[in-house]
């Protein structure tokens, strides 16, 4: 089970599939109990406890637990925490746990069985959880392997890369080049996968990606719409909070009415709330935390802009969901979503006087922000997830024939 | 100065607080933000297990201390363990304890920014003393002083004339002067403060290493019998270090007390004075809707926000309180800071709904 932007793309990727005919399992390590009437997926929680026992070794492999903990420390080396009904009720799990290790090369041996005992054409991966099962399957079967990108690990450490993100990079640079094919989903990933992986570019599919997204047009009365401008993110250096926020204080500055909503949750938003207190920000920004499905749509119904700081974006769905929404976007230049949404105004993601300017120029002009929602939609019109889909398919056929052929 | 003592006591009632994320306000701003119950509950368990065996331990101990009390402390005890009422009172009537009043709900910090909302609530506290143990208070608790502040409210309507301060370091400083020298803005001295107003007014400033707020010391630590233990230690160190060596500083008109105009929040951390500044905000937003339509609702909210000033929740704003955290329900300042900020919010939109 993965929450966030991969959780989504793997769902909607499969639903888009069998809507096409296709015949498509998908492989969870862990589905939890209140989940599983929702997720049409095998759960191979009860394999992977057992490989857990048994030991784990996967030849070609070098995957050590001490690479996620300290050595001498006892905690989780029972079963991993990720496993246990009281954490997976916690709304705040760190972004892998230390046991990470044991969870991802159990996988691989549970997806090996399971590719044994099924008659499946080929294997998609999603991102680099998947390599322990993409190396444990080159250890003993022919089955073509495709990896299918969210973003690397590279993308999720923006500056601070180092202990454990190094040595998943590292096996992500060792690993992507093997398999039979790379699915990116943007023209920005695919240039970070050649350049950070070396990847031939002729290796690499891009399939833009998409989402099933039904805006609501209920806004929430009393956030008095006007100026406000919203983030939805991790709040992670890869989201560019530090640079929304000094941008923010750039804006108010000039406009003391312009609120900032900040909506989300992770490791900066201690850091972010005290960047906010000392900058004294604190009747402009407001933080909602995490939201669910609905408060979202109402959040994205209630603003007045939408914006995009991060370094480092493969693609960017929620941009797609405030557009559909009626809310124009604007986004730096390293987000992936643009490759779609031309249209988009862009700056670079530490250029906080442009990113100043194109928020003041969006609120204090109506007709220039209608114009841009409205070139915005014309874009995503073209956009179709079907074709997409189709793209994907003859790209996995051609994978197949070649793979036979060879 | 009379009565005043070498140790002050801080005791106040801790609201505890409904984790409520901005989006569940606005969607329904009527709830309450203070978890009433579990205040109470949890301020039941405190005066029991705190506050109590402390009042027990100044009567076997003799020891002599000023005892700073909001009028909800007061009120709130005389309704849940009057016992503790009693001994204050008897501790009180045999001068061991100087009674000095705090703003009704801890919101002393209010004196920084709004004079005439902090002065109503001292007096409300000094006529809750005055019911419950039928005693006078003969001090009042101000966090600063500076010459902005209007003394003047509390002298002329309760003729309290002490004044108690805190402050950083570990010298006691006293003295007095005149309300018109004090209230003297850029050389001049306040039109307003004629013979009928102008009295002298005594100030005693209680460095840190004399003052204890039960709070502070006590929350986050498991064992009780540890807290009362160390509690016992400081406080029988703290009077003792006083007696044997007094560092009291008397000013007097020779050696002239320099005072600033206005408050500064320069000791408080960043996250507490952006607390403060919000507090400030609300404050004025909702006082200039009550001064244009005075109505018994704005006067509702204008007390229901004083008592979100509680000084205390300042107390959640530091990292170091949450070691213990089995009385806390946020899990980090960042939480407590955007509770707040969203409790002030709050405010607003119903000030707006109501208007």
């Amino acid at each position: 089970m993965f929450a966030g932007g991969l959780g989504f793309l793997a769902k909607h990727v499969t639903a888009e599939l069998q809507n096409q005919g296709h015949t498509v399992t998908v492989a969870c390590p862990y589905i939890p109990s209140e989940m599983k009437k929702d997720v049409k997926a095998i759960d191979l929680a009860s394999e992977l406890k057992q490989f857990a026992k048994e030991g784990l070794t996967i030849k070609n492999l070098d995957f050590k637990l001490e690479y996620f903990r300290p050595k001498g420390t006892t905690q989780n080396k029972t079963w991993p925490d990720l496993f246990s009904s009281t954490q997976a009720k916690k709304k705040k799990i760190n972004l892998y746990p230390n046991s990470t290790p044991i969870i991802t090369k159990a996988f691989g041996l549970a997806v090996e069985k399971l590719v044994k005992k099924n008659k499946f054409d080929i294997v998609i991966g999603m991102d680099w959880e998947t390599i322990p099962a993409f190396i444990q399957l080159r250890n003993t079967s022919n089955i073509p392997f495709v990896f299918y990108i969210n973003a690397t690990e590279f993308d999720r450490n923006i500056g601070k890369f180092g202990g454990s993100a190094r040595i998943i990079a590292n096996m992500e640079r060792d690993t992507y080049i093997k398999a039979d094919g790379i699915v990116a989903i943007s023209e920005i990933s695919k240039k970070m996968l050649h350049n950070f992986c070396n990847i031939p570019n002729s290796k690499i599919q891009v399939i833009y990606n998409d989402l099933d997204f039904t805006p609501i047009h209920l806004d929430i009365p009393d956030l008095e719409k006007g100026k406000n401008v919203l983030f939805i993110g991790r709040m992670e250096n890869q989201k560019g909070i530090s640079f929304l926020l000094e941008t923010a204080s750039k804006v108010i500055q000039v406009d003391p009415q312009v609120k900032f909503i900040i909506a989300g949750d992770g490791a900066k938003m201690g850091p972010t709330i005290l960047a906010v207190a000392e900058k004294e920000l604190e009747k402009n920004i407001l933080f909602t935390g995490w939201l669910g499905n609905e408060d979202k749509k109402r959040l994205y119904a209630s603003c007045d802009l939408f914006v995009m700081p991060s370094p480092s974006e493969p693609f960017g769905l929620t941009a797609l969901e405030a557009i559909r929404s009626k809310l124009p976007v604007i986004a730096s230049n390293t987000s992936g979503f643009i490759g779609i949404i031309p249209s988009t105004p862009t700056f670079d993601y530490y250029d906080t006087q442009a990113f100043t300017q194109q928020i003041l120029f969006y609120l204090g002009n109506k007709t220039a922000k209608d114009d841009l929602l409205k070139k915005q939609e014309e874009d995503l019109s073209k956009h179709s997830w079907a074709d997409q889909i189709k793209n994907l398919t003859n790209y996995l056929i051609k994978i197949i024939d070649e793979k036979k052929n060879n | 100065m009379n009565n005043v003592k070498n140790i002050s006591l801080y005791f106040s009632k801790l609201d505890h607080y409904k984790i409520e994320p901005l989006l569940d306000i606005l969607n329904n701003p009527d709830s309450n933000f203070v978890d009433i119950e579990l205040s109470k509950k949890i301020f039941k368990q405190d005066l029991e297990e705190k506050f109590e065996p402390i009042i027990d331990f100044l009567i076997q101990q003799k020891f002599e201390a000023n005892l700073i009390i909001t009028g909800n402390f007061i009120q709130s005890a005389s309704e849940l363990r009057p016992s503790i009422i009693k001994k204050i009172k008897k501790l009180a009537e045999s001068k061991q304890i100087t009674l000095v009043a705090n703003a009704f709900y801890g919101n002393a910090v209010t004196s920084l920014y709004n004079s005439a909302w902090w002065s109503a609530t001292v007096i409300n506290s000094i006529k809750t003393i005055q019911y419950h143990l039928d005693l006078e208070a003969e001090m009042v608790f101000i966090p600063q002083l500076f010459r902005e502040l209007e003394l003047e409210r509390i002298t002329e309507a309760t003729k309290i004339t002490a004044f108690l301060c805190r402050q950083k370091g570990d010298r006691q400083i006293e003295f007095s002067l005149k309300l018109s020298e004090l209230r003297r803005f850029e050389g001049k001295k306040a039109s307003w403060i004629n013979s009928n107003l102008d009295q002298e007014c005594n100030f005693y400033f209680e460095p840190d290493n004399q003052f204890f707020d039960i709070n502070s010391l006590s929350l986050g630590k498991k064992s009780l019998d540890l807290i009362i233990k160390s509690l016992n230690m400081k406080l029988g160190l703290a009077s003792t270090a006083a007696i044997l060596r007094p560092k009291i500083t008397r000013l007097n008109s020779s050696n002239k007390v320099r005072l600033n105009d206005g408050y500064s929040l320069a000791l408080f951390t960043p996250m507490a004075r952006a607390i403060i500044r919000l507090w400030a905000y609300g404050s004025t937003v909702i006082l200039s809707e009550h001064s244009q339509n005075p109505s018994p609702f704005s006067q509702e909210l204008f007390y229901n926000f004083a008592a979100l000033q509680n000084d205390d929740f300042l107390f959640y704003l530091k990292p170091e309180n949450y070691t213990g955290k089995e009385k806390i329900n946020f899990t980090s300042p960042y939480e407590a800071f955007v509770n707040m900020q969203s409790a002030v919010k709050k405010s607003e939109i119903i000030l707006r709904h109501k208007i």
